[in-house]
């Protein structure tokens, strides 16, 4: 009986210190947190007599990382109708301005036909402020993916970044209407500004995204 | 011990809380962890520099013999656990990967692939298909870029040379009259060519592009065919499964052949005359 007692009660400790990191973790996946953003003052002290060469390409990863993480957080404001609509649309200029320009291509694949379609930028994230549902749950799944950055003859570094997200559309009786599970891979491009403080040359790094891939997967 | 049970059960269950608190489902989580997520990964992991989870690999990992299972598309090859015994092929191409890690030859590398793309695309205002065969390049400063070494499309082809045509032997006298008169049937153009004439579907496809007359859509298919094993040819394609082994995998494995035999749709057609 004793030892029925002293199993029960370890049970309970250990279910309510569970919960309680959950909570304290604070994760929401469908607000991700936001990122530090890597500012410039940050960027040139690593970049500093370096230059966009082979050797610190390590560097700009963290860079790329926080670039999308930035990405991925204003992709689940806009979608989240819960959130004030001036709030989304701050998040529809700021997600513009991650790119190269709000022009650049998103590419959408679906599983069911080999015709894909392609829209601008800034008419992807409009859409994204404008779905048909009460309410959506986006999931990220391991955002921290880049592949290798590859200087191209333009003397710019261009890489891939990976995020896999997971979507589901509510209707208002929270009933999932819609869900589909995507890979987005997005074109990154690190240039940079070249600058002189006394006799130093400065050189600070642009991360900027470029045209993205949307994969409509099973996974 | 019935208490045991049931608490080491609620235990697993609360522990996964976190988690499925997030709306994350364990094994989508892992389908997405472990997949081959980009080209890079794939290199990386063939190359033994690290796993497919990014973590270095240590020289006394050396020569396990799992990883090449995990870059392998399990779906097309069989389970796992039968996978080397499944396929002649398979089994030497691992044994043959074993022994150049031993002796640290064979990496993949850029000079060591092509990669081919299919396209979607329209072709005078119709809805058509084309494969462009794409090599890396890297130039002395390390910068690289891709190249189009070839292209297929029927649609690029030219037609076959009819050899009861022929320009007049008197034809400089009368102004080429008869020659300008043939063309107007301008299939028989190519039959008025030196035999030795070779077309390339390279310069029909820019001349096309330049004409408009080619507009490509949407890329439908990406494969690696990778030549970096002595004596194979594997190709590495995307596959989404909702398994762990997902993503960049090697589908499809053969014997070494010529370029010409391995890929002959690439290769300059011959003169319809010699055919």
């Amino acid at each position: 009986m004793l030892k029925t007692k002293a199993f029960s009660l370890l049970f309970v400790v250990v279910l309510l210190f569970t919960t309680l990191c959950a909570s304290a973790q604070g994760i929401n996946t469908d607000t991700i947190s936001t990122s530090h953003s890597l500012s410039l003052a940050d960027s040139s002290q690593v970049m500093q007599k370096v230059g966009l060469s082979e050797e610190n390409l390590g560097d700009f990863k963290q860079g790329i990382l926080e670039k999308v993480t930035e990405l991925t957080n204003h992709i689940a404001v806009i979608a989240d109708k819960k959130k004030d609509l001036v709030l989304r649309n701050e998040a529809v200029t700021a997600a513009k301005k991650l790119f190269l320009s709000d022009e650049k291509i998103v590419e959408i694949s679906s599983l069911n036909t080999t015709v894909t379609k392609k829209i601008p930028v800034r008419q992807y994230f409009s859409r994204l402020l404008n779905l048909p549902y009460y309410k959506v749950r986006i999931t990220f799944y391991e955002i921290a993916h880049v592949s290798q950055l590859e200087k191209a003859p333009d003397g710019k570094l261009y890489g891939t970044a990976y995020i896999f997200q997971k979507f589901e559309g509510y209707d208002n009786e929270n009933n999932l209407v819609y869900t589909d599970r995507t890979i987005k891979k997005v074109e990154v491009v690190v240039d940079q500004l070249t600058k002189s403080i006394g006799d130093q040359t400065v050189y600070i790094p642009i991360i900027r995204l470029g045209n993205i891939n949307v994969d409509e997967t099973k996974i | 011990m019935r208490f045991i049970i049931l608490f080491i059960l609620l235990l697993g269950g609360a522990l996964n809380l976190p988690l499925l608190s997030q709306g994350v489902n364990p094994v989508e989580e892992s389908a997405f962890l472990h997949r081959v997520k980009s080209i890079t990964d794939f290199q990386q992991a063939f190359n033994y520099l690290s796993t497919l989870r990014h973590v270095e690999v240590d020289d006394s990992d050396y020569l396990q013999t799992e990883f090449i299972v995990n870059l392998v598309d399990q779906e097309k090859f069989g389970p796992e656990e039968n996978l080397k015994s499944s396929t002649l092929y398979l089994e030497t191409f691992c044994d043959q990967i074993i022994q150049d890690y031993e002796k640290r030859v064979s990496p993949l590398n850029h000079q060591k692939y092509l990669v081919e793309a299919g396209f979607r695309v329209k072709w005078k205002g119709k809805e058509d298909l084309m494969q462009i065969l794409f090599s890396k390049q890297v130039d002395n400063f390390g910068q690289s870029f891709w190249v189009i070494e070839g292209v297929s499309a029927d649609f690029l082809d030219l037609l076959p040379h009819d050899t009861t045509q022929f320009i007049p032997p008197n034809s400089p006298d009368i102004n080429f009259l008869s020659f300008i008169e043939k063309l107007t049937v301008p299939e028989n153009s190519i039959a008025f060519a030196n035999p030795d004439f070779q077309y390339d579907r390279l310069s029909v496809f820019f001349y096309a592009i330049q004409q408009k007359d080619l507009i490509l859509e949407n890329a439908l298919s990406i494969v690696f065919h990778c030549f970096n094993v002595e004596g194979w040819i594997y190709q590495v394609s995307e596959k989404n499964k909702l398994s762990d082994n997902s993503g960049w995998l090697i589908n499809k494995i053969e014997p070494e052949r010529s370029f010409n035999q391995y890929l002959p749709q690439y290769s300059i057609p011959l003169n319809p005359l010699y055919r």
